[in-house]
């Protein structure tokens, strides 16, 4: 696939470096000072774009200057392709089924034909250093390194721990109740950049042989924040399964309530503690694992509400962030404070599990609830 | 008036606090201290007294009236004691069949230090769960300012009454500003935003009945007194199964 882009490059006569992504496609430095430089630059008595036709036409030429309109006379009739549509087809990530709707970009190929096969090394977040993708993922993003704990989306975290996921509640979605400023937008270029509807995964699956419920939040979708369509989708799970007689088991990771939704949104709080005091009182078991980040309005409600509180190793666990309570009583917090290990320390967490233990730990915590020897 | 001349409003000093709602409200007020766990929070008061004849536990978080108090109850930001208190009363309550009235003026629940380490989140989760399912008549009234977890911590309750001039919401206005827009000199936009103001909550379905402030004369303590007699007069003939059904409805909705 790069080949294909690179050879497409050469055609186009492009600077390897745009391929690379080390420059942006117009070959232009970002940043103010780089603008000044193009404002002194745009004096010349030529045209921009005529004076850069000699190069490489097809990028200086087509690509306008976002928002200056200079296109304006002559060369309006043949400019079709915008800034955007450029970075599209060099820039592409590997798709999902939602992308590739949009309209095609003429005179070029289809955006997937170029896109970039998946990195072969990923770099982690906390020591910096070189991990091979595949290794990292054998580690259940996990740092061979220096152990560092990467977030985890949903879906492949219910890989990790359970067998034979069934999603419920997929087309679940949420609405802009109070109107919003901005909101309508933000959610869909989320759906568009993750693939999923909202911000929790929802359904049944088998851990360690015993048929539960599971929700699994979403730290891409705003940070797993809960709004009408992730409560409604984890109360709706807390339902079926007492309609079913299934256990829960749930993992929890969010910054809290949505404020886009403003009330609506705390009133998630409200009503999915509704559902686990019902599941609770038909006698079933809920296992709420709280990952990094578990904060706000969701430790404040379901999350804190199960039967058993399994917090994973590291996972940073409180009511508020910790630089809101820095700001608020103006003082360092302490190395550890609200993690996982300190909730257990404090008495908040029943146990703490490594990653690479989950699915074993909670296949026992089913096993011995469900009736069935270990 | 704007939205955030009703947020002004909500925290002006002098407005009648959670104390004085008590006196004039509740007679043969008396209050019961601690959690029987850690300490008492002083942020919330409670205890038991009557309404027109009728026992009841009436938990309030008071703010403080002028600058001593305000630190004595620190500002109306309760800690998980004060939670825990709470739910401790609700489950007396229950106990004896007697209604739960809450008074509702808070910017927030405690953060901080000692907060976190006694379990913020879990006392706040706990009383959430435990009043939602409370086999007996709840009423909470938000007399000011009803911020976020702190007070859905005691508005779990069959109904929520709002005074015109009080504010509830997911987040302080300032907060909003400044996470969405990283600036919290936008935060009367954000107060129109957030749809925080009584008659837009009653539009949404968050609280039931907005009461008239008139200036906070014996009147309105009378008429509300009266008013809340009646609630709970007319609550306490239902069935506990009928009323945890019917408050599970009323937030299902949303």
């Amino acid at each position: 696939m790069i080949q294909g882009a690179r050879k497409r490059a050469r055609e186009y006569n492009v600077d390897k470096n745009i391929v690379r992504g080390k420059k942006s496609a117009r070959g232009v430095k970002r940043g103010r000072a780089a603008e000044k430089e193009r404002k002194k630059k745009s004096n010349h008595p030529m045209p921009r774009a005529a004076r850069s036709a000699g190069r490489a036409p097809h990028v200086r030429v087509s690509l306008p200057e976002r928002g200056k309109g200079f296109l304006s006379g002559i060369f309006e009739g043949e400019i079709k392709l915008k800034f955007e549509d450029f970075k599209k087809f060099f820039f592409r990530k590997p798709k999902n089924a939602l992308e590739g709707t949009e309209d095609s970009t003429e005179g070029i190929a289809q955006p997937q034909e170029a896109a970039i096969p998946e990195k072969l090394a990923v770099k982690c977040e906390k020591c910096g250093q070189i991990v091979l993708s595949d290794e990292m993922e054998e580690n259940f993003g996990v740092c061979p390194k220096c152990g560092h704990y990467k977030k985890m989306a949903p879906r492949a975290r219910i890989a990790m721990c359970a067998e034979n996921f069934e999603e419920l509640f997929a087309d679940k979605v949420g609405k802009n109740v109070l109107g919003f400023p901005g909101y309508d937008e933000k959610i869909a270029a989320l759906r568009e950049k993750t693939g999923e509807n909202e911000g929790v995964v929802c359904g049944t699956a088998e851990i360690g042989g015993v048929k539960c419920a599971v929700f699994s939040m979403d730290y891409r979708f705003m940070m797993g924040s809960m709004g009408h369509a992730v409560g409604e989708k984890i109360t709706a799970t807390f339902e079926y399964a007492t309609e079913h007689g299934l256990p829960v088991v749930g993992f929890a990771l969010s910054g809290g309530a949505r404020m886009q939704e403003g009330i609506v949104s705390l009133m998630q709080m409200a009503k999915t503690s509704a559902a686990v005091a019902k599941h609770s009182e038909a006698g079933l078991l809920y296992i709420s694992v709280l990952t990094d980040p578990t904060t706000g309005g969701v430790s404040a409600s379901f999350a804190f509400e199960a039967d058993i509180i399994v917090a994973e190793k590291g996972a940073l666990i409180g009511f508020a962030g910790p630089r809101v309570i820095e700001q608020t009583i103006r003082q360092k917090l302490p190395e550890g404070f609200q993690r996982a290990e300190f909730q257990q320390q404090k008495g908040f967490a029943d146990l703490i599990v490594q990653r690479k233990e989950m699915k074993e730990k909670l296949a026992q915590l089913l096993r011995l609830h469900c009736g069935e020897a270990i | 008036m704007s939205a955030y001349d009703i947020v002004l409003k909500s925290r002006e000093k002098g407005r009648p606090t959670a104390v004085r709602y008590i006196s004039e409200i509740v007679e043969n007020f008396i209050e019961l201290h601690g959690d029987r766990r850690f300490a008492d929070d002083r942020a919330i008061i409670a205890g038991i007294g009557t309404i027109s004849g009728r026992p009841v536990t009436v938990i309030g978080i008071e703010k403080g009236e002028d600058t001593n108090g305000r630190i004595e109850h620190n500002f109306g930001c309760a800690h998980p004691e004060g939670y825990r208190k709470a739910v401790r009363l609700m489950k007396q309550a229950e106990k004896f069949h007697r209604p739960v009235l809450c008074f509702v003026d808070t910017s927030g629940a405690y953060c901080g230090i000692g907060a976190e380490e006694r379990g913020q989140s879990e006392a706040i989760a706990s009383s959430i769960l435990e009043m939602i399912r409370l086999k007996t008549p709840t009423l909470s009234v938000i007399i000011g300012e009803g911020g976020s977890g702190g007070a859905l911590g005691l508005c779990a309750a069959d109904e929520v009454w709002i005074d015109e001039n009080a504010t509830y919401s997911v987040i302080s206005p300032e907060g909003c500003a400044s996470i969405l827009w990283k600036d919290s000199a936008k935060v009367a936009e954000a107060s129109e935003c957030l749809k925080l103001t009584a008659d837009n909550l009653q539009k949404l379905g968050a609280v039931e009945r907005v009461l008239p402030e008139n200036g906070f004369g014996e009147e309105f303590f009378a008429k509300l007194k009266e008013d809340i007699a009646a609630f709970f007069a007319e609550k306490s003939q239902i069935p506990a199964e009928t009323l945890i059904e019917k408050r599970y409805e009323r937030f299902r909705k949303f």
